[in-house]
């Protein structure tokens, strides 16, 4: 195993996010449940159980949450529809734990359980934050496009993007992984462009379900074959293929991007005139 | 409030509540005893 497997080990392994503070604090909990068992308490111990257990389900929730954030920030994109609130689901299983614990197992009031279960969800905000709650967004009826079509096709384009990306791995030629991965960014650049500019949907239809569609069967099958049989002239060919791809991309890029140029130029125009006929200018 | 206060004062929010939380069950009524039961004394 090389330095660069090692690391990468490390950056993918559960430790990586944030969140781990919250699978040590409850460890205490541990002897105390230990503590009744020896004695026992079969009630104490249960409380103990029950208060360890979402104090654990509130640490995965949390890790889970980090994951998924993470995810959608490597994606280039913002929204999540598809994502659980699981930062929030967390911070409520910590919260709650932490008041079965001051209640039931410790003895203490009412008042000062729900106290010190407030000031540890603020914690929990201050460390981590909740999920952002705008998940549902709502777009112009004029752009002639739903939030939810919008999102269900950047999602199934996502999909095939990360198909292509899984692909790329099984290729074992670099110069062909680079060119896959160049591939890969210009298309979430591509997306991230269609977030931002939602009217640019249809535009782009061409490119979400022709050539992104070609891409991913391409990749998979040279993947595939490539494995089994090595062959220069499929090499070249597949060069070939994901040259013409790239070029594709660049275009459907500068095309979205022009037309945004253009739109903003239009604005320009339109706001100048405005502003001379109420005599600003 | 910077980030990087924030994120101190949340951690300590959370050692301070967890942590006493989870100590005090161990102790409360019980002083001595988990130290009795892992030493046998």
């Amino acid at each position: 195993m090389e330095y660069s497997d090692i690391v990468k080990l490390v950056r993918r392994g559960w430790w990586a996010t944030r969140g781990g503070l919250l699978f040590i604090l409850p460890l205490p909990l541990m002897l105390a449940l230990l503590v009744s068992l020896a004695r026992g308490e079969l009630t104490a111990a249960l409380v103990d159980l029950s208060a360890l257990a979402l104090f654990f389900a509130g640490a995965v929730y949390t890790k889970k949450g980090f994951r998924k954030q993470a995810e959608l920030e490597k994606q280039g994109l913002r929204f999540n529809s598809q994502g659980s609130p699981y930062k929030s689901l967390g911070a409520a299983c910590v919260a709650l734990a932490t008041f079965i614990t001051s209640y039931f197992a410790v003895g203490n009031s009412g008042q000062f359980s729900f106290l010190l279960s407030m000031l540890c969800l603020l914690g929990f905000y201050f460390s981590y934050g909740f999920d952002a709650l705008s998940v549902k967004r709502t777009l112009d009826p004029e752009l002639g496009v739903t939030a939810e079509e919008l999102e269900s096709t950047l999602n199934e384009a996502l999909r095939k993007i990360e198909s292509i990306e899984i692909a790329s791995r099984r290729v074992s030629n670099e110069e062909l992984q680079h060119r896959l991965q160049r591939i890969v960014i210009q298309a979430r650049s591509i997306l991230a462009n269609i977030e931002a500019s939602p009217k640019d949907l249809h535009r782009a239809r061409k490119f979400l379900y022709v050539y992104l569609d070609g891409a991913k069967r391409v990749c998979e099958g040279y993947a595939k074959t490539h494995e089994k049989l090595h062959s220069l002239q499929l090499e070249d060919n597949f060069r070939n293929v994901l040259i013409t791809i790239e070029d594709v991309f660049k275009r459907q890029e500068s095309r979205l991007l022009e037309k945004e140029i253009l739109d903003l130029d239009v604005q320009i125009e339109v706001l100048n005139k405005q502003l001379k006929r109420e005599g600003i200018f | 409030m910077p980030k990087s206060v924030r994120a101190i004062l949340g951690v300590l929010l959370l050692v301070a509540t967890i942590g006493l939380v989870t100590c005090q069950s161990v102790f409360i009524d019980r002083t001595n005893e988990p130290l009795e039961l892992i030493t046998g004394e």
